[in-house]
């Protein structure tokens, strides 16, 4: 019994060793993004950001749909793989303000890589965290 | 009773270890299990799939009864060509600090899409192991090029004179073009996905690419391969580079499909504590 555990036990651990990847693509940035923002772990406000590298500039656009908005700014700064991004829209309240957000890209060689980190929007601050689909 | 289970798992870890890894192995060392041949290219980067060097004279290149060199096998032989080109790029290569950054990255992180079975592209299709096969087809104007350490795929030239289709859809090979300038097999090649590496050092790349390489069979052994990259959205200049294929023969395609326990993810990435494994998975 033991031995046909083991034997279970080795080709699970090999099948697991066998697929565990993930792939890595062009432009860090290039993608569909989904996550959220808000001040605290209660009040979230979904984000879905698509980005596409153009070969000199980062464009997309924020919520894709009726409250689409377009991203003003995108800058990456490779030597720290930070992202700052800006732009004018609204929030899932309708409130409307400029946007400023500044997050740190990790994960980069996978395909689900992250951005985390602080998102202003019309006065009010927060978190934000997307991670790319 | 545990001492038995852990021998028994440690018996067939050892096996499968064996059966698996050992090709990828010999080729990350630069050696197949058979034949001979390795690349150099103008960089002083070698090549890999392939050992030893040619004793000898080379024979002449073989030719069509048209004139045109034949870079495959003749009808009576087996034969293939020995990996080349490692990397493509150097210290010279323009990078745009973002793809440079992404490359300095792929080095400490070598965690490519072709380890997971996915196709290879450009001339990362020379460089998988037990090298690539080259199988030209007059009569229906096209050559196919078919790298055998792959996930089973082929990459199909057109030499029909017709330019590239507008809208092509990206994909992992592209739309390949080729055609002849003397005793050189000129291949152009657009319409890439980014869902590959284009070379085994990780050089990036975006749906930007296009790539233009002219191979030339200089002797019966010697295929010379010159690539020129031509992506704005990751490079600042158009770049090229040289290298060296060496015919196996004796040698021809064999079946190797990765997708069947594929353990090399585990192997090629080396440094399994520095990989976060923690994402979705995607084979």
């Amino acid at each position: 019994m033991r031995l046909k555990a083991a034997f279970v036990f080795c080709l699970l651990a090999g099948l697991i060793a066998t697929v565990a990847g993930f792939a890595q693509e062009g432009h860090p940035l290039t993608g569909v993004w989904y996550g959220d923002w808000g001040p605290n772990a209660t009040q979230r406000n979904h984000l879905t950001i698509q980005m596409q590298w153009d070969g000199k500039n980062v464009t997309g656009i924020v919520n894709p749909g009726p409250d689409a908005y377009p991203l003003k700014v995108v800058m990456l700064d490779s030597s720290k793989w930070t992202v700052h991004i800006e732009a004018d829209g609204k929030d899932e309240k309708g409130t409307v303000g400029h946007i400023v957000a500044d997050g740190k890209l990790e994960n980069i060689g996978s395909y689900n890589r992250t951005i985390t980190g602080t998102w202003a929007h019309a006065g009010s601050k927060g978190t934000f965290k997307l991670k790319r689909d | 009773m545990r001492h038995r289970s852990i021998i028994v798992c440690s018996a067939i870890g050892l096996a499968l270890i064996t059966a698996f890894v050992t090709p990828f192995l010999l080729n990350a060392q630069g050696q197949q299990p058979q034949g001979q041949g390795q690349g150099q290219g103008q960089a002083g980067a070698r090549g890999r799939g392939g050992r030893g060097q040619p004793t000898g004279p080379s024979k002449p290149t073989p030719r069509w009864p048209d004139g045109h060199p034949r870079i495959g096998a003749l009808p009576e032989e087996k034969g293939i060509w020995g990996a080349c080109c490692g990397s493509l790029s150097n210290a010279q290569t323009p990078y745009q600090p973002w793809a440079k950054a992404l490359f300095d990255y792929r080095r400490t992180n070598e965690f490519e899409p072709h380890t997971r079975c996915k196709p290879s592209g450009g001339a990362r299709q020379f460089v998988t192991p037990y090298g690539t096969e080259v199988v030209e087809m007059p009569d229906l104007q096209k050559i196919f090029i078919f790298d055998i350490g792959g996930p089973h795929t082929f990459r199909e030239i057109f030499m029909d004179g017709k330019p590239h289709p507008k809208n092509l859809v990206p994909s992992y090979y592209g739309d390949s073009r080729g055609h002849w300038e003397g005793d050189t097999l000129v291949v152009d090649t657009l319409g890439f996905n980014e869902g590959f590496w284009m070379d085994r050092a990780g050089s990036p790349h975006t749906e930007k690419l296009h790539f233009i390489e002219k191979l030339t069979r200089t002797d019966y052994d010697t295929l010379k391969y010159e690539v020129t990259v031509d992506d704005p959205g990751a490079y600042t200049a158009t770049w090229s580079n040289t290298f060296q294929m060496r015919w196996n023969g004796g040698q021809e395609l064999f079946e190797y499909v990765c997708q069947d326990n594929n353990f090399a993810p585990v192997l090629l990435v080396g440094q399994e504590e520095r990989v976060d494994r923690t994402s979705v998975i995607i084979p």
